[in-house]
């Protein structure tokens, strides 16, 4: 792939009509993988020797944590490439990606409440990962309140993006200071949402529901960021006759 | 250019403690949070002692965050801080003199302070030098991390709640470590590797948070 | 002794999808004076802050001795002075010390003094700046532009406020920069032809 067609991704017609036309694509497909998960994950796999039935929660929780993780790496990364190349386009997809990641962090954290309740009878348990999961929905709200804030467009965009730099570079931090401070504490619980050792048969629909979801999360954020581009391109010719030239075929 | 950072030093100096209500507001926050706590819960040391390390730690970050909110905004308001954009010096080295300013007229009372909060608490000895050292070490990592909130939220009317959300997940590590530190030296284990933490988030923060807080402050008076 | 100059090309700003203003080019060398007229909310300090380099614009270049600004060999800002609308001037300062801190140069005790003469100020130069009139606070933040010795003067309106003999030494302070190779962009909304403009540009009918 030759840098020139990278480059060309920035304009936002290409980039628009690129979203609209892989957004049914990426919801079918998801749609069909969550599916062969689910029905993986709940009904073919077989239960934990040790938590029964209750761990079939992991093939909700964990596609949910992974998918919210890596938007928000994502949202970074288009907001320096937006930064950096004052692009539009790049600034529609970080806006984009915080509501869609924030709500697959709060999937994240119900899920992960849920699992807690039959595994140790309380909602919530002050785990490394399920306490950096509550901060990253933190970092996600402060993303979108300075949004809603500035009135400005191209204010809110650069302000925003500078925060979600700073984020991106706390979240390692962050997570290890949870894990620090969370490990003196381990008297008691012992929480194992890890998977060290997981039979084959638990693991293939877990990895068919990361790529449902993720497929879910694109799915979103190609409606969302066609819609964001939009609204920004409003004045702009393409975008009109776009709008007007449906209705002439009409 | 130092001569020219001194100036600057000793202006926000002045200019902060003609504006000596912001900053007792700040300074009697934190000596009620730390008072009421005792106050609350009754005179049992065992447990003054556990809970003195977080108390001081969430006293200080609430103080900060009351204070840092005027660090710009008057300056915004009034005009200069544009002029400061538009020298040739670099806007990094006077954003970093300002907050530094700042953290000397806003934390170094908290922390003289903290010692005599300290020995109320039922903390002996050695122990007061390190909550002493731990505020230390920790406020100008929070007072930067305060400043780039200040300066992304400069242009917005009511930005409080918006501080609060920005400034709570990135300060968290050093409210971990800082409570750790003080715990660790009341219980008689060395306390260390929590204070080299706080170091080294202090070196990260000082030198890097300037450079976005400038970047922030640009774009906000766009 | 260089040639100082400034060349805009086709600047144009948009704030949310609305047009502030577009096509504006103009070259201005030293002695030359430039004024941006037009009826209030026509952009004219939106252009201003946009020459100064404060606000990006949506396109455009401003290149400064065939420099471009945001290129980082151009040493634009050490040959600019602005004053807008607000002062600059920090309250819990005094008049005296808000001057001091424009840490520029070595101006000689002669000319600061002269210029605080003619303006009136130096009975309230101990004054708190907030206990000063909005019409003394404009006088002090000119005199800061007026004892700044730097090429390119840029000024928002700069007789607004000013009584009349403050505005007659500000002109011909103006003339007297221009005569000795400075350069000058102000703004008005008002139609006085005090001061001769060598160039004009117009946002009533953009």
């Amino acid at each position: 792939m030759n840098l020139k067609s990278i480059y060309k991704l920035g304009s936002p017609p290409l980039f628009y009509k690129l979203c609209i036309v892989l957004e049914p694509w990426f919801l079918i497909s998801s749609i069909l993988l969550i599916a062969v998960g689910m029905y993986g994950g709940l009904f073919v796999a077989p239960p934990d020797y040790q938590m029964g039935d209750a761990f079939r929660i992991i093939y909700f929780h964990v596609p949910s944590a992974y998918v919210s993780m890596m938007a928000y790496v994502y949202m970074a990364t288009s907001a320096i490439i937006g930064l950096i190349w004052r692009s539009n386009v790049a600034f529609s997809l970080a806006k984009s990606c915080a509501p869609i990641g924030a709500s697959f962090t709060f999937l994240a954290l119900i899920t992960g409440m849920l699992w807690g309740k039959p595994m140790w009878g309380t909602a919530w348990v002050w785990d490394a990962r399920l306490t950096s999961e509550l901060i990253l929905l933190f970092l996600y709200l402060a993303y979108i309140m300075l949004h809603l804030s500035i009135p400005d467009r191209s204010k809110a965009d650069r302000a925003t993006a500078l925060l979600a730099i700073v984020g991106v570079v706390n979240i390692p931090i962050i997570h290890y200071s949870v894990v620090w401070w969370n490990t003196l504490h381990q008297a008691s619980t012992i929480s194992k949402f890890a998977k060290p050792s997981i039979a084959t048969e638990m693991l293939w629909p877990l990895i068919i529901m990361i790529l449902g979801y993720t497929l879910l999360f694109a799915a979103f954020l190609a409606k969302r960021t066609a819609a964001e581009l939009a609204v920004r391109e409003k004045r702009t010719r393409w975008l009109q006759t776009l709008i007007v030239g449906d209705k002439n075929n009409a | 250019m130092m001569k020219v950072l001194r100036i600057i030093f000793l202006k926000d100096l002045k200019v902060s403690l003609r504006r000596w209500s912001d900053l007792l507001t700040s300074f009697i926050l934190f000596v009620l949070v730390c008072l009421i706590f005792p106050l609350t819960l009754g005179n049992d040391p065992s447990l003054l002692l556990k809970i003195i390390g977080p108390v001081m730690l969430v006293a200080a970050l609430l103080a900060t965050l009351l204070a840092m909110q005027n660090i710009f905004r008057p300056d915004v308001l009034n005009g200069s801080l544009e002029q400061l954009t538009l020298n040739t010096y670099p806007l990094t080295l006077i954003i970093c003199t300002k907050i530094f300013s700042f953290w000397a007229i806003t934390s170094l009372p908290l922390i003289l302070i903290s010692g005599f909060i300290a020995s109320s608490y039922y903390v002996t000895g050695n122990s007061i030098l390190i909550v002493i050292l731990t505020l230390l070490l920790s406020t100008p990592s929070l007072v930067h991390i305060s400043a780039l909130a200040a300066a992304l939220t400069v242009a917005i009317r009511y930005p409080g709640a918006l501080m609060a959300l920005i400034i709570i997940p990135l300060s968290l590590p050093i409210m971990i470590f800082g409570a750790k530190a003080i715990e660790f030296s009341i219980s008689g284990i060395d306390a260390s590797a929590p204070l080299y933490f706080l170091l080294g988030m202090m070196f990260f923060t000082c030198s890097l948070g300037p450079v976005v807080t400038a970047a922030a402050i640009k774009i906000s008076i766009d | 002794m260089t040639q100082y100059n400034l060349q805009i090309n086709f600047l144009e700003l948009y704030r949310n999808d609305d047009r502030i203003f577009s096509e504006i080019s103009f070259h201005l060398s030293e002695g030359q004076h430039l004024l941006i007229s037009g009826a209030n909310g026509t952009g004219k300090t939106s252009l201003l802050r946009v020459i100064c380099g404060l606000t990006i614009p949506t396109g455009g270049t401003i290149v400064w001795n065939q420099l471009a600004t945001n290129n980082i060999d151009c040493h634009y800002h050490e040959h600019l002075a602005y004053l807008g609308h607000k002062n600059a001037l920090i309250p819990e300062l005094t008049a005296r010390e808000n001057l001091e801190y424009t840490f520029e140069g070595n101006r000689s005790m002669n000319r600061t003094s002269s210029v605080l003469e003619a303006f009136g100020l130096n009975k309230y130069l101990d004054q708190y700046a907030e206990k000063l009139s909005n019409g003394q606070i404009r006088k002090v933040a000119l005199s800061r532009i007026l004892l700044s010795e730097k090429t390119l003067w840029i000024l928002d309106e700069p007789v607004a406020n000013l009584d009349t003999s403050g505005t007659q030494f500000l002109l011909a302070e103006m003339q007297a920069h221009l005569d000795q190779g400075g350069m000058l962009i102000t703004t008005s909304n008002l139609n006085d032809q005090t001061l001769k403009p060598n160039s004009e540009i117009n946002l009533d009918k953009a």
